[in-house]
C-alpha cells in the first residue's frame, strides 16, 4: 500500500481537484483506492456526494481501526472508497489535539488498512500546522500544486526548508504546476524560472480549465463525466507519472457486478 | 474493500418494476436494461474445467475464464483471462496465448466444446438518494435455455455499499417481506438446480458399486455393461474427431473388458472365452494405427526438441506424412464406427453382458466375487513378483513387456475390485503400482517408437526408386531419433530395475498377503509359475 498526499501551504491551487481526479484515475486503472478527505470542509467527499456519518466522534475517530473502518464509504466508481472528515470545528480541535501527542499518529492509524487498499490518497487542508506533519510522516510522496506565480516560489522555498530543518526528505515532495494559464506572461516567466530551480517539477501541467471548474455542478471528477476535455487528460498524463514515480501496486481480486 | 454479495431467488412473477415500485418509496431508482444475450458456457467432454473449479464461457465475441466459486456474471471484468473471439465455434481450438496456455494446462489433449446455452439478460438497479449518491445496487439477471425455455432462472443481487449498511438492510427486509428468498447458492448452483448447466459424470475411472456378495457373473455383467457404455458414448467425439483422448478412452474402455474377460475366463465355457477374445481383441486392433499416430502428433513438440536444428527439416516432412496419414485413418474409423457392421456386433455384446446368467457357463460363474478377486490379485502380485526376480541386466527386452502386461494386468484387478476393499490400503497399493508402470510404459514406448520407425523408414527406402533430397533427410532425422531414443530406453530400463526390486520388497508383499490371501492363493502361488 502507497499514500500519496495532495498538501499545499497556500489555499485554492487545486489540492482537492487533484486528489479527487487522481483518485478516480487510480480506481479506473485497478488500485483498490481510499481517498482520504482530511479537509473540515468536505471538498472532495462533496464531489462524490458522500455525506459523513451522522455520528462521527473524532476522539475515536483515529483510535480505533473498527471505527475508521466505520467511516469509510463506497464511492459510486468500482474500486474507490472514501473516507469523509468533516467535521465540526469543536471535533476537528479534538483531532488536531490528538494528532499532537504524536506526529507519527495518522501513519500508524491508516497502516491498518494496508490490507485492503493499495493506495491511499490524502486531501489535506492548507496550512502548516501539526496535522500536516502528520501527513509529512505518512505520506510516500506529496503532491504539491503550483500555481506559477512568485507567491508560489516563496512558498515552495518555505516548505522544502522546514522539510530540510526538520528531517523530512525533500525526495518526497512532488511539485507540480496547476491552473496554469500560459497565454499569461507572468505564468510563462515563472514557470521557466522555477522549472530551472526544481528540475524535478513534474512534467505535466494543469491548465487553468472551466471543465474542472465544472466539477463543482456536475459533483463528479472531471475524469469520469468529461474524460475526453483538455483538463481531464492533463490529469491522466499526472496520474501516469505519478504512477510510475509512486511504484505502487495491485492485488487483482474478483470484484462483483 | 472486498465487497459481498446477497443473492435472492425471486418468486414466478417478480419483475424489474415490481422491484421499482417497492423501492420507489425511498430511493431515485436509474434502471438500466441490457439486452437479452446468448451465453455459451464451453468444457471438455468430462468437464474437466469444472471439476477442477474453473468455468469457461462465451459472451459478447469474448471468451473468458474464471474460478467456478467467483463467477458471478458473464459481464465479469475481473477474470482470470479474455480473449476476443468473432463467433463462437463448435470446437474451440484456441491460437497460442496466454488464455490458451493457462487453459491447456488444465484441459491437456482435451479440447473444448459447447456444454450449455442460454439466454442471458440483466437489469441494473442504481438506487440514489436525493443528492445523487448511491446507497445501493441491484442486479437482476434472467437465464433461459434456449432448447428448453421452460428452464429458467430468476436471481437478484443485492450489492450493499460500504458505508451503507442501513440501506441494504432496508432493502433485506423488503425483500423478504415479498417472498424473495435469499439463497447461499452461486449463480452457477442456481443454474444447475435448474437444469440449465449439467455437468457429466463421465470418467473413464468409473466405480462400479460391487457387493461382497455377488458372483462372479453378476460383476461381469456390472463391469462390462458399464465399459461397453463408457466406451460408447466416446463414439461420437471419435467420429467428428473433436480431440484425440475419446479414441483413448474408447480403447481403455475396451482393453478393460478384455482384461476382465480374461482374468476371469473360467466363468465362461473355452468356446464363449475364445469367441468373446476375438471380439473385443478385434475391436481393439482396429484403431491402433490411429492411436499411434494421435501420439507421435501429439509429441511432436518433444521430437523437435531431440534433435539440432540441421535435422529439422526431416522432422517436418516425417510429421507432415503423419498428418497426412492420420487423415486417412480417421476417415477410415470414421466409416467402420458408423457401419453397420459394427453397430450391429456392438449390440449384440452389449445384450449379451446384459443376461451374464445365460453367457457364463463356467465353473467360476457361479462363485462369490469376494473370494474370487481375492486369489487372482494374490496370484497376479506373485506371477509379477517370480517373474521380476529373474530379471538381470542380460535378460531380453521382450521379458521386461511380460512384466509391464502383467502389471497392467494387477492394476485392472485392483480398480475392478476396489469396493470390496478397505480404500485407503488400495489407494496405496495403485499408488506404488503407479509409479513402476509409468517406468514400464515409458520403457514400453521407447522401444516400440524404435521399431516403429525402423519400419517406416524402410518403407520409405523401398517406395522411392530414386531416392531424393527429401528422402536423405527424412532418413537423417529418423535416425537421429532412433538414436536418442535408444541412449532414453537404456536409462529407462535401469529405472524399472529399480522399481521392481522395491515393488517385490517386504512392505508390498506383506500388504498383500495381509489383504488378499486365502488358503487357495497360496497354494495357486506354487502352481502359477506352469500355469502361465
Ligand atoms: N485547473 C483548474 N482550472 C480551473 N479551476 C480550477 C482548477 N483547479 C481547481 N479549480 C477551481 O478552483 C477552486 C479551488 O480549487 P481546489 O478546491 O481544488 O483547491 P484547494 O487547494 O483544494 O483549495 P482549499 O485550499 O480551499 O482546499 C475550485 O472552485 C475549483 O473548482
Ligand atoms: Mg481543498
Amino acid at each position: 500500500m502507497k499514500i500519496l498526499a495532495s498538501y499545499s501551504i497556500k489555499g485554492g491551487v487545486g489540492k482537492t481537484a487533484t486528489s479527487v481526479n487522481l483518485a478516480h484515475l487510480a480506481a479506473t486503472h485497478g488500485y483498490r483506492t481510499l481517498l482520504f478527505d482530511l479537509d473540515p470542509q468536505g471538498a472532495s467527499s462533496f464531489y462524490f456526494r458522500v455525506r459523513p456519518s451522522e455520528k462521527c466522534k473524532t476522539k475515536f475517530f483515529f483510535s480505533k481501526e473498527k471505527k475508521l473502518q466505520k467511516n469509510i464509504k463506497a464511492s459510486d466508481f468500482p474500486y474507490l472508497d472514501i473516507l469523509p472528515a468533516k467535521l465540526s470545528f469543536r471535533n476537528f480541535d479534538i483531532m488536531l489535539n490528538y494528532m499532537k501527542k504524536s506526529t507519527t499518529r495518522l501513519h500508524k492509524t491508516l497502516l491498518t488498512l494496508k490490507k485492503e487498499y493499495d493506495l491511499i490518497l490524502i486531501d489535506c487542508p492548507p496550512s502548516i500546522s501539526l496535522l500536516s506533519e502528520n501527513v509529512f510522516n505518512a505520506a510516500d510522496k506529496i503532491l504539491i500544486p503550483l500555481i506559477p506565480t512568485t507567491l508560489s516560489e516563496r512558498t515552495l522555498q518555505q516548505l522544502t526548508t522546514f522539510f530540510s530543518t526538520h528531517g523530512y526528505r525533500n525526495k518526497k515532495l512532488i511539485p507540480f504546476f496547476s491552473m496554469v494559464q500560459s497565454q499569461k506572461k507572468l505564468h510563462k516567466d515563472a514557470m521557466t524560472r522555477l522549472r530551472k530551480q526544481y528540475p524535478h517539477l513534474l512534467e505535466t501541467s494543469i491548465p487553468f480549465s472551466a471543465d474542472i471548474e465544472k466539477m463543482g455542478v456536475h459533483r463528479e471528477p472531471v475524469t469520469a463525466f468529461a474524460k475526453d476535455t483538455t483538463g481531464a487528460q492533463a490529469f491522466m498524463a499526472l496520474w501516469e507519472e505519478v504512477e510510475s514515480k509512486l511504484a505502487c501496486t495491485k492485488k487483482k481480486r474478483a470484484l462483483s457486478i | 474493500m472486498e465487497r459481498q454479495l446477497l443473492r435472492y431467488h425471486l418468486p414466478k412473477r417478480f419483475s424489474a418494476n415490481k422491484l421499482q415500485q417497492l423501492l420507489n418509496t425511498k430511493y431515485q431508482i436509474y434502471q438500466q436494461a441490457l439486452p437479452s444475450q446468448t451465453l455459451i458456457f464451453y468444457d471438455t467432454f468430462e468437464w474437466l474445467l469444472w471439476k477442477k473449479g474453473f468455468v469457461c464461457w462465451y459472451f459478447q465475441n469474448q471468451l473468458s475464464l474464471q474460478r467456478r466459486d467467483h463467477f458471478c456474471s458473464p459481464y465479469d471484468l475481473y477474470t482470470l483471462d479474455t480473449l476476443e473471439l468473432p463467433s463462437p465455434p463448435e470446437i474451440l481450438n484456441i491460437a497460442p496465448s496466454t488464455f490458451a496456455q493457462k487453459v491447456q494446462k488444465i484441459i491437456k489433449a482435451r479440447a473444448l466444446t459447447p456444454t450449455a446455452e442460454v439466454q442471458f439478460a440483466s437489469t441494473l438497479l442504481d438506487c440514489k438518494d436525493s443528492e445523487g449518491k448511491t446507497r445501493l445496487r441491484l442486479q437482476l439477471d434472467t437465464l433461459q435455455s434456449q432448447s428448453q425455455p421452460r428452464h429458467k432462472v430468476k436471481s437478484l443481487i443485492v450489492q450493499p455499499l460500504k458505508g451503507y449498511t442501513t440501506d441494504a438492510h432496508f432493502c433485506q427486509q423488503l425483500l423478504t417481506q415479498n417472498q424473495c428468498e435469499q439463497t447461499s447458492k452461486t449463480l452457477l448452483g442456481e443454474m444447475e438446480a435448474h437444469g440449465l448447466i449439467q455437468p457429466s459424470h463421465y470418467s473413464i475411472k468409473p466405480t462400479f458399486n460391487l457387493t461382497p456378495d455377488l458372483s462372479v457373473h453378476e460383476v461381469i455383467s456390472k463391469i462390462t455393461s458399464h465399459l461397453l457404455a463408457l466406451a460408447r458414448l466416446n463414439e461420437t467425439g471419435i467420429v467428428n474427431d473433436i480431440d484425440i483422448e475419446f479414441l483413448h478412452d474408447y480403447r481403455v474402455a475396451l482393453r478393460k473388458i478384455r482384461s476382465l474377460t480374461t482374468l476371469l475366463k473360467h466363468a465362461f465355457t473355452t468356446e464363449k472365452f475364445n469367441e468373446l477374445k476375438t471380439s473385443f481383441g478385434e475391436l481393439g486392433k482396429q484403431t491402433n494405427i490411429l492411436r499411434d499416430l494421435d501420439v507421435y502428433l501429439n509429441h511432436q513438440a518433444d521430437f523437435t526438441q531431440l534433435l539440432p536444428d540441421s535435422l529439422q527439416s526431416g522432422l517436418h516432412i516425417l510429421f507432415a506424412d503423419f498428418q497426412q496419414a492420420r487423415t486417412l485413418e480417421q476417415n477410415k474409423i470414421k466409416k467402420h464406427l458408423k457401419s453397420r457392421n459394427y453397430l450391429k456386433k456392438i449390440k449384440q455384446l452389449e445384450t449379451q453382458f446384459q443376461s451374464s446368467a445365460s453367457l457364463c457357463h463356467g465353473p467360476l460363474a457361479n462363485e462369490p466375487i469376494l473370494k474370487v478377486a481375492k486369489e487372482r490379485i494374490y496370484r497376479q502380485y506373485h506371477v509379477i513378483r517370480k517373474k521380476s526376480k529373474r530379471i538381470t541386466p542380460e535378460t531380453p527386452d521382450e521379458y521386461v513387456h511380460d512384466i509391464r502386461i502383467a502389471c497392467k494386468k494387477l492394476r485392472y484387478l485392483l480398480e475392478f475390485f476396489a469396493d470390496l476393499f478397505p480404500e485407503n490400503e488400495i489407494t496405496k497399493l495403485v499408488n506404488a503400482l503407479k509409479k513402476l508402470q509409468d517406468h514400464l510404459g515409458l520403457f514400453n514406448d521407447l522401444c516400440v517408437q524404435q521399431a516403429f520407425l525402423q519400419d517406416y523408414y524402410h518403407n520409405q527406402l523401398k517406395k522411392a526408386h530414386h531416392p531424393t533430397e527429401e528422402i536423405y533427410q527424412l532418413c537423417l532425422s529418423v535416425g537421429g531419433v532412433i538414436a536418442v531414443l535408444y541412449q532414453k530406453q537404456l536409462q529407462a530400463r535401469n529405472k524399472v530395475t529399480n522399481h521392481l526390486s522395491s515393488f517385490i520388497d517386504k512392505d508390498v508383499r506383506q500388504q498383500i498377503s495381509h489383504l488378499f490371501s486365502t488358503a487357495e492363493g497360496e497354494k495357486h502361488e506354487n502352481t502359477c509359475e506352469l500355469q502361465h
